[in-house]
């Protein structure tokens, strides 16, 4: 990882760009992911699990011959397990070169969020984590919670290879 | 030229004619079109015999446009000679008021093309007829460029060789007629301009000189160039775009003395003389290449070059085997002298200077036998090798944005080297021309004897000619004799050259992954149509599916051997390592290499050269004795090593052998027990013996020498053949020699494989992993403790590992009988894995785990499996070993 990817991390993190977000939902909320990330949205398809892996690494797809994992975003967030329904969908993205899977509950629609509806995530307070947030989108009288999806995938990156490590 | 305004004044009259003429006519009439023509041409005559040639060329020009337009687009017609007239007017009108404008054509040009809508650059494209004729062209003219190569070298040696510029006059001039007649306008221009110049060289209006032969260098190389798109693509052939050198050339023939038109880097070198002083100043000049294009010429340069050093050593070690060859110098003259040609164009002035002294060995060389002066032989190959070694810097330096890290290499020494080498044998040479004009066969067959040299040497005194030796080194050079056999093999290399292409890794890649895919999903649709009782109901439907079938796992087959190359380039390698450690000690050998169009993927034969440096050396240096101790042994005195490589039941088999003096058994056990790696108790097999030298600073040497005996090859060798999921196994006998055989799987991609069910997945078991399934019984499995449990096997205790113990896979079947075992392989011993059920047996490719996956431990890939699902391909060593960690806690 090199210093420029950092610096685009502490970019992002300062606050979200105006521009096109892929919105979905996980329980009753809805997030926004900045639509250049997305590679595409595909249904569930049969996953192989992985051993060693954290819980919400579900395992990996076969993508059209490329294997790619994917990870449920529920579990990641600690969000309460729930059956998988028709609306789950996978999206799939590219972030920095690596390609994986994200699965959520369904897929909203694309929105256009002008810089003036985004604000920066709220402080909860020095023991929340809220590097995860780059900005509060309004729409209307809603919020949509917009992703750094860079930070949250790159995170497994390193969770991954220490889990099996320290087993 | 002095231009007299009464001639312009008539010729413009003539126009004035010709310009109502073009108004009358009509254009849609065939008999007064061929009138009109006519007109044309003999305003074309009038013109050329006022000597007012700018016009005549222009006035042609117009004309070929007109019957061009004639064939294509006569409705264009009108327009053209309207244009073209225009044009005439004003090249007159600037003749009177003496403006000279050398570019005024080319605009002209440009203009019309424009009008047939062939865009600025000048595309172009041909009628049928002209199709048909251009490959039976491309064919010539690769011939005649290459004569013409040949012509400019001998120039540059001798520069009044009126023959010499003769002939290029006359293979310029031929090649500019019959490009003009086919329509390849560029190529044609190219053509007439370096026919021009050409013409006052003939004529001595301007003298010949180290800048011009660069000139005429470029402008073959341009030729060559342009053939070569041309051949690719008609389209590309058209739209090359040679203005650059026409200008060149152009300007040269304007003023013949300037200096500053060429790039004063690119004509330094050229203009030096073979004889030139020996001591010369030498700089190393970083190359500073121009990587505005992302690199891509120095990229192409540098595998070319590097294909063409291959190519000269390979020739080189034929000359050195075999004695005199023709063929073999011209090989390795015509790879220095095409890496001379892009090295100048690129500004690569080391390269380039290297590579020209390179040559003038060589042509020297073409007069004494290498095989039998060691000297030039060294000299060639040091020449060839900081090549490899500028290239390697030249390549770091496009890798980092033309910062070079590593030190620069500088070629003085190398150079020097090859200079007095050249310069011995030039000393030599002049002893030698007399032989070759007694009789040159009997020279070829070493049948001449001192006393007839004598003899030579004494006619050479009173002939007393002394002034021109060289001329007389040319002239007995037998020049048409190389050059018909150059022709003759350039006719040779072009058909092997038309049945191959060069491809990019990646596209290939690309194809073989998207082939691989292909057998899956075809698989599934046929399996889905099944499932459906479509094919039990309807019978064509049945067997166009299994065509289908057969056809898509054909084209699977050849997608797999799409990157397979021969392993000659690696055995070639490797008899250079040999010659080279030959050179250096005293041991002599021959080399024989059998089988060395074995195919095996590119991957892995990048992978092997190192393993097989290492056993080469081990042979040579270990395996063959000294000259002394072979003699006494009976044994001849050349050592002899052979490189085997033969294809068998799916893998490649590379054995390397040697007839020496074999392992010494004991020599081997008894180092192993000192090492501690053996008990004095433990009696081992022959093999087991052997595979002992693959133990990491094992060595039986007594000393140290600069090509082995530290004990860290051979470990090398082992673990690289290993990691290709290859195998080495040693024979030998004592006095006899040793062979090592190697074995490797065709491809890196593709593994046989077991399929087993393990839980809810199907996981894939690596099939040189497996020993043996086996049905676990109570009886004869003993728990040591909890979980930890040895299962015995044909007598021997094995580990029995749980996959749900080590990792979080959890079994199907829970009672342990109903399992079974599969008794692997692996770097911390063999074991016993339970599995659920065997699935089948298969051929998997392996596929990159994408996103953040790739440091799975006791997972080592995956693969798609028929149904579509992923399969994880388990990594047996690293099961094993977190198994033993996990017990050790």
């Amino acid at each position: 990882m090199t210093n420029k990817n950092m610096d685009q991390f502490d970019s992002l993190a300062a606050l979200a760009k105006e521009g096109k977000y892929l919105t979905f939902a996980l329980r009753n909320e809805e997030y926004g992911l900045e639509i250049l990330k997305v590679r595409e949205i595909i249904g569930l398809m049969e996953i192989t699990a992985i051993p060693n892996v954290p819980a919400y690494v579900r395992g990996v797809i076969n993508l059209r011959g490329k294997v790619i994992p994917v990870i449920d975003l529920r579990l990641k967030f600690n969000l309460k397990e729930v059956d998988y329904t028709n609306e789950t969908c996978v999206i799939v993205l590219n972030v920095n070169d690596l390609i994986m899977g994200i699965i959520v509950d369904r897929v909203c629609e694309v929105l256009d969020i002008a810089q003036q509806s985004i604000e920066p995530s709220p402080n909860f307070g020095a023991n929340m984590r809220n590097d995860f947030i780059i900005g509060m989108g309004k729409i209307g009288d809603k919020v949509k919670i917009l992703l750094n999806i860079e930070r949250i995938l790159t995170e497994d990156a390193s969770a991954m290879r220490e889990v099996p490590a320290t087993e | 030229m002095e231009i007299h305004n009464k001639e312009v004044r008539f010729l413009t009259g003539k126009l004035d004619k010709l310009a109502e003429e073009s108004i009358i006519v009509d254009l849609s009439s065939e008999t007064e079109i061929i009138d009109f023509e006519g007109k044309f041409n003999a305003f074309i005559e009038d013109a050329l015999s006022n000597n007012i040639k700018d016009a005549a060329e222009a006035a042609r020009l117009v004309l070929e446009f007109l019957k061009i337009a004639k064939d294509i687009l006569p409705e264009k017609m009108e327009e053209i000679v309207f244009c073209g007239i225009n044009q005439l007017y004003n090249i007159l009108k600037n003749k009177t008021s003496n403006l000279q404008s050398p570019l005024e054509i080319e605009k002209n040009k440009t203009e019309l093309n424009k009008i047939l809508g062939r865009g600025e650059k000048g595309k172009n494209y041909l009628l049928p007829f002209q199709l048909e004729e251009l490959p039976g062209f491309i064919v010539d003219a690769d011939v005649r460029i290459a004569e013409i190569e040949d012509n400019i070298q001998y120039l540059e040696k001798d520069f009044n060789n009126e023959e010499n510029i003769k002939s290029l006059y006359r293979h310029f001039h031929t090649l500019a007629g019959e490009t003009s007649f086919l329509g390849i306008l560029n190529f044609s221009r190219l053509t007439q301009k370096a026919g021009d110049i050409l013409n006052k060289i003939k004529n001595k209006e301007i003298g010949l000189n180290g800048q011009l032969i660069s000139l005429l260098l470029d402008i073959t190389r341009v030729l060559r160039e342009l053939l070569k798109a041309l051949a690719d693509s008609v389209d590309t052939g058209l739209g090359y775009d040679v203005s650059a050198i026409v200008q060149k050339t152009a300007d040269f023939l304007v003023q013949p003395d300037a200096d500053s038109f060429l790039d004063p880097r690119a004509n330094s070198g050229s203009q030096e003389t073979p004889n030139s002083d020996i001591k010369m100043e030498f700089t190393p000049r970083i190359p500073q290449p121009d990587l505005s294009d992302g690199g891509e010429l120095i990229a192409e340069f540098i595998s070319e070059s590097q294909e063409h050093l291959y190519s000269a050593e390979e020739a080189l070690m034929i000359l050195e085997n075999q004695g005199d060859n023709d063929e073999a110098i011209n090989k390795i003259f015509r790879a220095f002298h095409s890496i001379k040609g892009i090295a100048l164009f690129l500004g690569l002035e080391d390269i380039k200077t290297l590579t020209h002294e390179t040559e003038t060995l060589i042509e020297l060389a073409r007069k004494v036998s290498i095989k039998t002066n060691p000297e030039l032989c060294e000299a060639f190959f040091l020449s060839i090798d900081s090549l490899r070694k500028l290239l390697q810097l030249l390549q770091e330096q496009a890798k980092n944005n033309g910062v070079l890290k590593s030190e620069y290499y500088n070629i003085f020494a190398v150079l020097s080297r090859i200079k007095s080498v050249a310069d011995d044998l030039k000393n030599n040479c002049l002893k030698k021309t007399q032989e070759k004009k007694i009789g040159e066969i009997l020279l070829e067959n070493d049948t001449i004897t001192e006393s007839e040299l004598k003899d030579s040497l004494e006619k050479q005194r009173e002939s007393g000619d002394t002034k021109k030796i060289g001329e007389i080194l040319v002239e007995t050079k037998a020049v048409t004799q190389t050059q018909l056999s150059r022709a003759l093999e350039e006719q040779q290399t072009k058909s092997i050259v038309d049945e191959t292409v060069k491809i990019s890794v990646r596209k290939l890649d690309d194809i073989i992954n998207n082939i691989g895919e292909l057998v899956i999903v075809s698989g599934q649709v046929c399996q889905s149509l099944n499932v459906l009782n479509l094919n039990s109901k309807d019978i064509k439907l049945a067997k166009n599916t299994n065509d289908l079938d057969k056809i898509i796992r054909n084209i699977q087959n050849i997608s797999m051997t799409l990157r397979f190359i021969p392993v000659r380039p690696l055995f070639h390698k490797m008899q250079r390592l040999i010659r080279d450690l030959s050179a250096k000690t005293e041991k002599q050998m021959h080399v024989v290499i059998t089988g060395e169009e074995t195919e095996i993927d590119r991957n892995i034969i990048e992978l092997i050269s190192d393993p097989l440096t290492h056993m080469v050396r081990n042979s040579f240096d270990h395996g063959i004795e000294e000259k002394e101790v072979r003699v006494s042994r009976g044994k001849p005195a050349f050592g002899r090593i052979e490189l085997i490589a033969y294809h068998k039941s799916g893998n490649l088999i590379i054995e390397v052998k040697d007839d020496g003096q074999g392992l010494n058994k004991e020599k081997i056990l008894q180092k192993a027990r000192m090492l501690g790696l053996l008990k004095e108790t433990d009696a081992l097999d022959d093999k087991n013996i052997y595979n002992m030298i693959f133990h990491p600073g094992f060595s039986t040497a007594e000393k140290v020498t600069d090509i082995s005996g530290r004990g860290v090859g051979m470990d090398v060798a082992k673990r690289n053949i290993d990691k290709l999921r290859g195998k080495i196994e040693i024979n030998s006998k004592p006095g006899e020699g040793t062979i090592f055989i190697i074995k490797l799987p065709l491809t890196l991609g593709i593994i046989d494989a077991t399929v087993v069910s393990i839980g809810r997945d199907n996981y894939i078991i690596p099939l040189f992993s497996v020993v043996e399934f086996v049905q676990p019984r109570f009886k004869n499995i003993t728990s040591i403790s909890e979980k930890k449990e040895v299962i015995k096997i044909h007598g021997e205790l094995f580990p029995v590992i749980h996959l749900d113990n080590c990792s979080n896979i959890s079994y199907k079947k829970l009672k342990l009988e109903e399992q079974i075992g599969c008794l692997v392989d692996s770097d911390y011993g063999r074991a016993c894995i339970l599995i659920d059920a065997i699935v089948g047996q298969q051929q998997v490719v392996i596929k990159r785990l994408e996103g953040n996956l790739g440091y799975l431990k006791g997972i080592s890939g995956a693969t798609i499996l028929s149904d579509g699902k992923v399969g994880l391909i388990l990594d047996i060593d690293g099961i094993i070993s977190l198994a033993h960690k996990k017990n050790a806690r």
